[in-house]
């Protein structure tokens, strides 16, 4: 589990407007609100304007949020609607056991 | 590369599994200079890394990311030509198949609006042509490659399994990697119809070439010629050709009955004689000769 005073630096890689996209914002929003208050810091990048970024990061998947910080570097695909999986990718929750 | 260098057609290679540099390192052994290849805008490597371990998912996504890095992969050196190697590392990176399945047709839709040719490659499946059954029937062309060692030799093996819109020939034919790039050996198509040359050298032993006739035929004869040999410095062993004229000159010698030649219904000589079950007989006994001289 993450230490409470942890500062968050995440990333939103998009594509446009797309419905997926508006969905993963929305909901990436509400978790922080409720998971890290005032420590957190997202940017969105809109790999139809600047395509070279994707590489940087390595993605491949759309949407793609990465944790930069705290590391180790964390990356979790999808809409984030499935909000239990996104903790546990963000590491705010232990990996459930299977 | 071969499309880079010598028909202007600049490529992209997405990387599924070797970094960059392990690419330039290991193609350099083909005579390839990736490096100079990528300085003149020839040649985009793109090393995509997908590490099962650090992706989370949750909900639903698409491989829009891949898809755009290609575009501008594409667009920065105009790409013609396209290699992915290897999809697999998809399926094994992401956990969610139906929307790979779905992707990657929409990915082969994509390089195809592109106008450019993509190779992508794809594991052996277990009874399958790929391993998740899906690249071989979303593609226009299928080319499965084998190296089989048989009698401790191994010989690379090539068959188009399928080719959209054309005719192609469908066994397996033996083929090679070399530093000049891949040469198929197409066996069906070689022909063997070498003039049997009537010239005759001497053996260098006057006595011996009586016993001949004159002397030995041009080409022919090496074992008894190399056993000869420092009678004459001029007569250097000269390849055996198991051809039909030379069978046709001597059949006598050959243990054949001179009519072998004639196909039923065929006046003179056919051109096509491998389908007679003696000629093949005969070619076979030859080659044998010819291995153990």
């Amino acid at each position: 589990m993450s230490d409470p005073d942890e500062y968050f630096i995440l990333r939103l890689y998009v594509a446009g407007q797309t419905a997926k996209a508006i969905a993963a914002f929305a909901n990436l929003k509400t978790i922080c609100e409720e998971q890290l208050k005032g420590r957190y810091e997202i940017e969105v990048i809109d790999l139809l304007e600047n395509p070279k970024l994707a590489r940087e990061d390595q993605i491949v998947a759309l949407p793609t949020l990465v944790r930069r910080l705290p590391l180790p570097l964390r990356k979790i695909i999808g809409d984030l609607s499935d909000t239990e999986r996104v903790l546990v990718g963000l590491n705010l929750l232990p990996r459930p056991k299977d | 590369m071969r499309g880079a260098t010598e028909y202007n057609e600049p490529g992209v290679f997405v990387s599924f599994e070797e970094t960059e540099e392990e690419l330039k390192k290991n193609v350099s052994s083909l005579g390839f200079d990736l490096e100079d290849l990528v300085a003149r805008q020839k040649l985009f490597i793109d090393y995509v890394s997908i590490e099962p371990g650090e992706i989370e998912e949750t909900g639903e996504y698409d491989l829009d990311g891949l898809f755009i890095r290609l575009g501008d992969a594409i667009d920065t050196v105009g790409a013609k030509r396209v290699v992915l190697d290897t999809l697999e590392a998809l399926f094994a990176g992401l956990p969610n198949p139906i929307i790979l399945r779905a992707e990657i047709r929409r990915l082969f839709r994509y390089l195809k609006s592109k106008g450019v040719t993509a190779v992508a490659t794809a594991e052996q499946g277990d009874g399958r042509l790929t391993r998740h059954g899906l690249e071989e029937y979303v593609s226009d062309c299928v080319v499965q490659l084998d190296n089989r060692v048989n009698e401790q030799t191994a010989i690379r093996r090539l068959r188009i399994v399928k080719y959209r819109g054309s005719r192609h020939g469908t066994n397996e034919y033996p083929f090679l990697i070399e530093e000049n790039g891949i040469s198929v050996l197409p066996i069906t198509s070689m022909g063997l119809d070498y003039e049997a040359p009537s010239e005759q050298i001497s053996s260098g032993l006057p006595r011996l070439d009586i016993m001949l006739g004159e002397g030995f035929y041009r080409g022919s004869g090496k074992r008894l010629r190399l056993r000869f040999h420092f009678c004459d410095p001029s007569l250097r062993p000269e390849r055996i050709a198991s051809t039909e004229p030379f069978l046709r000159r001597n059949p006598a010698k050959m243990f054949l009955p001179k009519n072998v030649w004639k196909l039923p219904g065929s006046a003179r000589p056919t051109k096509q004689p491998l389908q007679h079950k003696s000629y093949r007989r005969a070619l076979q006994c030859l080659t044998l000769m010819n291995i153990s001289s």
